[in-house]
């Protein structure tokens, strides 16, 4: 695997594709893009990867690093760790058996579903919010973008983050410590926030996983290859399954007072009330960057989340009696984050008080000058950002159209 | 020591519920960007929060003049409205005199200077019945930078 710098991302511009429309400009839940010379590009520092600009890119500019089947080669023994909502997809009448039979056909000997650390996530978050001594509420860890996204904009909140391993990592890290030296530990991802999250782990030193695989590159392949080889499948019980929805957590932790949010611009909007303190005492937020939950994760081929969300429940009743193959007991080493989740540095206009009072008044100058239209114009998202870009020398007053 | 570092004027439109917060929320931005002690922070935002709902819902308009200096942080809230007729009792958590309809939307519950006096370190309210109130906070700032 190539080295990876602090502030890796996964979501990459296709130069020759964008149009320099303004699309994903207006819905960066962190600013992180600007339009320059009619061509986007993404602020490293600020992106957390939620996808949001995919999502709403009408030309398919953007896309997401990712490993293919290739990086299969390089190991002997092969394990996959799939999210629940990987199986919310419509596989073309296909049983989840023939599924799994196809995933072996592609080079994996072993499965497991996500969902299992999920289940010891949810037995654990709840004995901390029961007994523990924890700052409520505490903020579920499940999503990554959420975690970025608090690194980003809320740096004064990420002591609410809850101190539990993610359910991905609780999993990898346990299968991991059962695999011998030429095995590979891959991770099907439903979203670049989650690639992201492996590539470039928060809260843990090293990510438990060898390799991550875009959803929609295994989905492709597994309609495209037409045969089915044996192996071992490791699904969870009802509640693992429920991670991959919104309202999983809150449904499994009832009843533990749980707000579940889905939709990052709407997490946004909740965590500033949460700053000023203007929520009701709560236990656990539940926030998801996707509509829907994982179900609206952009690395589905299935793009319309209310689809997955329904096939994901039926699935979830289904399980319904499903006892989960590995207990929290078996998991217990590593349900806890070892290291501190810090902020991101770009947050601060300065380390120094001093120069960055001097740099906000600046940006207060050039922003009287501005109409405060937040017209997108001039390839920032609002007329303050376009007065911070000035401030910096990144861009220049005469970038508004109105000047 | 008592450089004003920065200083801001926000003003406010009485009976605005709909941007109602807006400013104090743009205080809040603006300390955070300059690294300011985040309890410091939520302090001055909540204080500062109350002081524009009071204009809101009492008066026609007013202004939040924020100022930062390095061991300190001051508001300055200032209104041409009603006055306060008695401020001892109006500090008294509960005591309000905001008509129904305003408590129907969750105002006027009588706890916004109270909220004020808790979060700052010092409060100074002057108000002259029928020509306005000027309500002066500070709150400390313990490390001068993050």
């Amino acid at each position: 695997m190539p080295a990876f710098n602090l502030y890796f991302h996964s979501l990459r511009i296709k130069e020759d594709v964008c149009k320099g429309c303004t699309h994903c400009l207006r819905n960066c839940p962190t600013e992180a893009i600007r339009v320059r010379n009619r061509l986007a590009q993404i602020k490293d520092l600020k992106c957390i990867d939620c996808g949001d600009c995919v999502r709403f890119c009408p030309w398919g500019a953007n896309e997401v690093l990712t490993d293919d089947l290739s990086v299969l080669s390089h190991y002997e023994y092969r394990v996959l760790v799939i999210p629940p909502a990987f199986l919310s997809l419509d596989f073309l009448g296909l049983s989840t058996s023939e599924v799994m039979g196809r995933i072996f056909a592609l080079g994996f000997q072993e499965v497991y579903e996500e969902g299992i650390g999920e289940e010891a996530y949810l037995e654990e978050t709840r004995r901390i919010l029961t007994k523990g001594n924890v700052k409520k509420p505490l903020i579920s860890v499940a999503c990554p973008a959420v975690i970025r996204l608090m690194q980003v904009r809320f740096p004064d909140l990420l002591s609410h983050l809850s101190p539990l391993n993610t359910p991905r990592d609780i999993l990898g890290a346990t299968v991991r410590r059962k695999l011998g030296k030429n095995s590979g530990l891959f991770y099907l991802a439903p979203c670049p926030a989650k690639i992201t999250a492996i590539r470039n782990p928060q809260g843990i030193e090293k990510s438990p996983y060898d390799g991550v695989i875009a959803a929609n590159i295994l989905y492709r392949e597994i309609l495209r290859v037409n045969e089915t080889t044996s192996g071992k499948v490791h699904l969870s019980g009802p509640s693992g399954v429920a991670i991959g929805r919104i309202g999983g957590e809150k449904e499994f932790l009832s009843p533990l007072r749980v707000l579940a949010i889905d939709g990052i611009t709407n997490v946004v909007r909740f965590l500033k009330e949460l700053e000023m303190e203007k929520v009701p005492a709560l236990d656990l937020i539940e926030g998801r960057s996707c509509p829907n939950g994982c179900v609206g994760g952009i690395l589905l081929p299935e793009r319309d989340s209310f689809l997955n969300l329904y096939r994901l429940e039926q699935e979830e009743r289904k399980r319904e009696n499903a006892i989960s193959p590995l207990s929290r007991e078996d998991m217990a080493d590593f349900l806890y984050l070892t290291m501190p989740i810090q902020p991101r540095p770009q947050y601060f206009l300065s380390e120094n008080m001093e120069a960055a009072a001097k740099l906000l008044k600046m940006i207060d100058k050039f922003y009287e000058k501005l109409p405060k239209i937040d017209c997108g114009s001039c390839g920032a998202p609002t007329c303050r950002a376009l007065a911070e870009d000035v401030a910096k020398g990144e861009a220049s007053l005469e970038d508004c159209i109105f000047l | 020591m008592n450089d004003l570092l920065y200083s801001h004027t926000y003003q406010i439109q009485g009976r605005d519920f709909e941007h109602g917060g807006e400013a104090s929320s743009d205080i809040k931005e603006a300390l955070k960007r300059m690294g300011i002690n985040p309890q410091v922070i939520k302090r001055t935002a909540i204080a500062s929060y109350e002081a524009e709902m009071n204009i809101i819902v009492y008066t026609e308009k007013g202004e939040l003049l924020l100022e930062v200096y390095p061991k300190m942080i001051r508001v300055t809230a200032t209104d041409r409205g009603p006055g306060i007729e008695d401020v001892e009792l109006a500090m008294k958590e509960g005591y309000s005199t905001a008509p129904p309809e305003i408590r129907e939307m969750g105002f006027g519950s009588g706890m916004g200077l109270p909220n004020i006096k808790k979060n700052a370190d010092r409060l100074l309210i002057e108000s002259h019945p029928g020509k306005g109130t000027k309500v002066i906070f500070e709150i400390d700032i313990p490390n001068a930078s993050v």
